[in-house]
């Protein structure tokens, strides 16, 4: 099976943008992107998910899981997610550049 | 950084701040004085007296049911109701989750917790916890989607054999069913058509393939042994 097939909407491109400026030693979880990006629990967490699927990010436990509240779940964008994120912002702005400038037709006369 | 002695996991803390309980024993007052007053003026004082005495009974009675309602809903009822709803409303989620349930259900409490950890399950909450649950059909639509079509398409558009099957049996599906209504010259008429048929499904399939980043295998070459 083919891996899930990101497009990248507004919701995706700010939930990477959170986990890619996220430190390491203080990774992202569900409640700081929800108030980071302003979206709320209905669109993250299904976003994250498509995103697990398609391996542009990981996730991991608090360790160790604290006693007096609930572990949280951390999120980090992965190398093959960065370089596809990367990829895709590449294409997308080509894309752009494409539609808003095409390039001029140099007729090939003689 | 201390650690908290290990007490109620999981439980919110109550607010430093109770909500005023000021109404209750007003209302209390007012409700036993009126019903000593009514009570008197009915069997001592004149018939006028007695409806006057029964009709401001009645209005403070109303006055001070309503003030006791308010104030059980903004004390005893809200929080308990808001409490309730939160974690109904996220084990519902959680149940519609699926096998990815209990991992969300520790996801989700935290969330809950908030920054400190122990934020109290408030209306706000609510609506969070009514996020997880659209977030629960929302993973559970997209994962039956996965399964009942994108699984068999992507084996389709993965396999040379069964696309070029797919291709070839709805072209021939279609020759079929021209060659049943309008026999073989109806065939033979409709040739461009079936091939334009036959050409648009081929293209559909390299589509898919581009769209879902499928690669076939490369063919065998034939003269590899040459």
């Amino acid at each position: 099976m083919s891996a899930t097939k990101i497009r990248l909407t507004a919701v995706i491109m700010d939930v990477l943008d959170v986990l890619t400026s996220s430190p390491p030693d203080n990774p992202a979880w569900g409640l700081q992107l929800c108030e980071q990006t302003g979206y709320g629990t209905g669109t993250i967490y299904p976003a994250l998910d498509r995103l697990m699927k398609a391996g542009w990010i990981s996730d991991r436990w608090e360790d160790p899981p604290p006693q007096d509240r609930p572990r949280r779940r951390f999120y980090e964008i992965t190398s093959t997610g960065r370089e596809q994120y990367a990829a895709a912002l590449r294409a997308r702005s080509e894309r752009r550049a494409a539609w808003l400038h095409p390039a001029p037709h140099t007729g090939a006369g003689a | 950084m201390t650690r908290h002695a290990p007490q109620h996991r999981f439980r919110e803390r109550p607010t430093v701040t109770q909500p005023s309980r000021s109404w209750v024993p007003i209302a209390l007052v007012a409700v036993f004085f009126t019903g000593v007053a009514s009570g008197v003026g009915y069997y001592l004082l004149h018939p006028s007296v007695q409806s006057v005495t029964m009709g401001t009974a009645g209005v403070t009675l109303g006055i001070a049911t309503i003030g006791l309602v308010i104030q059980a809903a903004r004390t005893r009822v809200d929080r308990p109701l808001a409490r309730f709803s939160v974690r109904g409303l996220t084990g519902l989620a959680v149940l519609l989750a699926g096998r990815k349930g209990p991992a969300l259900r520790d996801e989700w409490r935290a969330h809950l917790a908030g920054e400190s950890g122990h934020d109290p399950l408030t209306w706000p909450k609510a609506r969070e916890a009514f996020g997880f649950v659209a977030s629960a059909i929302r993973c559970r639509c997209s994962d039956a989607a996965e399964a009942a079509w994108w699984t068999p398409v992507d084996a389709i558009l993965k396999s040379r054999m069964l696309s070029n099957l797919l291709v070839f049996g709805l072209t021939a599906v279609a020759a079929v069913f021209i060659h049943r209504y309008e026999g073989t010259l109806g065939v033979l008429i409709s040739a461009g058509a079936i091939s334009a048929i036959g050409s648009a499904l081929y293209k559909l399939v390299n589509a898919g393939r581009k769209y879902r980043d499928v690669k076939p295998p490369e063919p065998k070459a034939r003269r590899a042994k040459e």
